[in-house]
């Protein structure tokens, strides 16, 4: 089997991680001739361990699968040669983009109508999606987490609870300002650590210590020295870090992201609080500082949580059956029903914003009018003051008073000079 | 008792956020939902608005937004609203706290054309016969108390553009205006091809899960018994 996984680029991230994870361990262990193809040139990023090419170069071959991992490579993916088409679901996308970039939103969603099979991370993907797009071909194939890195039980803590804080502070929903607030709210004696993937990038913020960019054996041994998780998400497809934390019994304190009930459960590996609530959110940890008992609790729940998740071999293995039974179907087809609604829900919510758009063009228009007439009016009303201030002094240079006193001042500077 | 907790709520709020209209505790902390007067002390007043100078302190409160409180959050939905059918052809109701912006919504509707039935309070008969809801409230820019009842009977909830939105989505689970008339040009959006917001919908119901009552009441009851209010 041949099998093209099409990424924009091998920048780090979470999604191009799981990608190519995948196609190193169908290469090295289920013998596929998994590759890389990445849509764009770009720097960064570590050795994948299997073949990258060019979409120019893979354009020469010939695939059974052709995998999108990103919105923006699903129709890369489909220009490939291929037997089959799938798309590797790893968040829904259109997610990603706030209400002024309305074109990227609903190119990402329009991705869901396409003619491919599905595999997504988690089963509340797969219900969604068979919601929106009743009839898909879907999937679940959890990400799998290396268990020989992941593991090891974790530091015995003697003194403050130790907080991992982890997401990318440039991404608002990754909600780090709002675990940083909440940590800085904690009545009990606390040391808090940031991991983010790009730290460099972040803002200031008042956490002890900040780090970043590690490899999976840095993120093992990171979970190890801490005593809970913290995670704020508010959008994600599972959210990754917390199972990884689980292998070495590090129990979370997460909002209800999506994906979060594939392996949160409250009371029993995590304390689960509200989005926006600063308050309950340091009382949970106040509460995990102050109660060592279900600290232990909940961190014996997260070991059970991971030995049932799969390993990444597992993970792979699911895959490649999946990609053994999509060659064994037809193609997948179109739902342009999906997509007639997605074109008719993002015209209509588009044309709101362009009104808005053109309301406030024509308001600041309307405001400058004012402005210009305003000036304009005052140039005038200078004008005319100047004009009247010319008028006066001409005026008062013909009165014979005027000329009176120059003369008498022109006679004193005579008397004066001798 | 709801999760280990007595909810009391005025009748209409009890429909759309779980709990009882019955003003007598019947068994553990008490739980109030808004402004209604009770005889007995509440563990818990839980507001639809921030706290005010007039609000009696004390007691643990909880409300959208607001200084002191023991916990930020809206309303939860009533678990009875997750099983209300569609009904893409009901009316557009017009609700909240805001009077200048809700007359300034319902008279840019009528002058387009759209039509908006007023409430002056949300109930969950009238929500039953609805297709959207705009409330035209934002509480110190955040989303409104009842809004999470309206994701979860799966009706497209409309309101102003706020700061706080307790894990949604402007344009994915509900949608945001910048003023009446953009609040219309969505509502005719929405009336020329109800089909084509399905996908709010869908999303809406599945983010009112997190705020599923039945699963939030038992999570404040055990919040309570850990700090030691019985």
């Amino acid at each position: 089997m041949r099998v093209a996984f099409v990424l924009p680029g091998l920048g780090a991230s979470g999604g191009v991680g799981v990608a190519t994870q995948h196609a190193r361990l169908m290469r090295d262990a289920l013998g596929v001739d998994a590759e890389l193809v990445v849509t764009e040139a770009g720097e960064g990023g570590v050795d994948p361990g299997v073949p990258v090419r060019t979409l120019p170069e893979a354009r020469e071959g010939r695939y059974d699968v052709a995998i999108g991992t990103w919105w923006e490579t699903a129709a890369p993916a489909l220009g490939l040669a291929a037997k089959r088409h799938a798309l590797l679901l790893q968040s829904f996308e259109q997610r990603f983009y706030g209400r002024e970039a309305p074109f990227e939103r609903l190119s990402a969603e329009a991705t869901l109508a396409l003619p491919v099979d599905f595999v997504v991370v988690g089963e509340w993907m797969r219900e969604l999606l068979a919601e929106l797009r009743p009839g898909a071909r879907c999937r679940v194939v959890p990400p799998g987490v290396d268990k020989r890195v992941f593991a090891g039980a974790r530091s015995g803590r003697d003194g403050p609870l130790r907080v991992l804080i982890e997401g990318q502070p440039t991404l608002p929903f990754k909600g780090v300002d709002e675990a940083v607030a909440a940590v800085r709210a904690m009545r009990e004696p606390v040391r808090s650590t940031l991991v983010a993937l790009d730290p460099e990038r972040g803002p200031e913020l008042a956490v002890d210590r900040v780090t970043g960019a590690l490899d999976p054996d840095g993120m093992a041994a990171l979970y190890r020295e801490h005593d809970v998780l913290l995670k704020l998400s508010r959008v994600e497809g599972l959210g990754l870090a917390p199972v990884e934390g689980f292998h070495s019994g590090l129990p979370c304190v997460v909002t209800p992201y999506t994906g979060h009930a594939e392996y949160a459960r409250h009371g029993e590996n995590a304390l689960v609080v509200g989005f926006d609530d600063q308050p309950g959110t340091a009382a949970a940890l106040d509460r995990l500082a102050r109660d060592g008992a279900l600290l232990e609790r909940l961190s014996e729940g997260a070991l059970a949580t991971a030995a049932g998740w799969p390993s990444a071999e597992d993970s792979s293995r699911a895959l490649h059956e999946e990609l053994t039974r999509m060659l064994e179907r037809e193609q997948a087809a179109p739902d342009e029903s999906l997509l007639r609604r997605t074109v008719a829900l993002g015209s209509g919510l588009g044309r709101a914003g362009f009104d808005r758009g053109r309301a406030a063009t024509a308001e600041a228009l309307d405001a400058a009018e004012r402005l210009v007439r305003e000036l304009s009016a005052s140039r005038d009303d200078c004008s005319e003051m100047l004009e009247d201030a010319r008028a006066e002094l001409a005026r008062i240079r013909s009165s014979p008073v005027y000329r009176l006193g120059g003369a008498a001042k022109r006679a004193g500077r005579r008397i004066a000079g001798r | 008792m709801t999760g280990g907790l007595t909810v009391i709520a005025g009748p209409g709020d009890a429909g759309l956020a779980g709990g009882s209209p019955a003003a007598a505790a019947a068994g553990g902390p008490v739980v109030v939902l808004g402004d209604m007067a009770v005889t007995n002390p509440a563990a818990v007043r839980w507001l639809d608005r921030p706290p005010g100078s007039g609000d009696a302190s004390g007691r643990l409160v909880i409300a959208p937004a607001g200084d002191g409180l023991w916990r930020t959050a809206p309303w939860p939905a009533a678990d009875e609203l997750f099983e209300l059918g569609d009904d893409t052809s009901g009316a557009v109701l017009l609700t909240g706290g805001e009077d200048g912006l809700r007359a300034a919504i319902a008279q840019a509707a009528s002058a387009r054309g759209v039509d908006v039935e007023p409430v002056e309070r949300l109930t969950r008969e009238a929500l039953a016969g609805a297709a959207a809801v705009v409330i035209a409230d934002s509480p110190a820019g955040t989303l409104p108390a009842r809004a999470f009842a309206v994701l979860a009977a799966r009706r497209i909830l409309l309101v102003p553009r706020i700061e706080r939105t307790f894990g949604l989505e402007d344009g994915l689970d509900h949608l945001e205006f910048s003023g009446p008339d953009d609040a219309v040009t969505i509502l005719e959006a929405h009336a020329r091809n109800p089909d084509a917001f399905a996908r709010v919908l869908t999303w809406g119901r599945l983010k009112a899960e997190a705020q599923r009552a039945s699963v939030v009441y038992a999570r404040l009851a055990a919040d309570l018994g850990s700090d030691g209010v019985a």
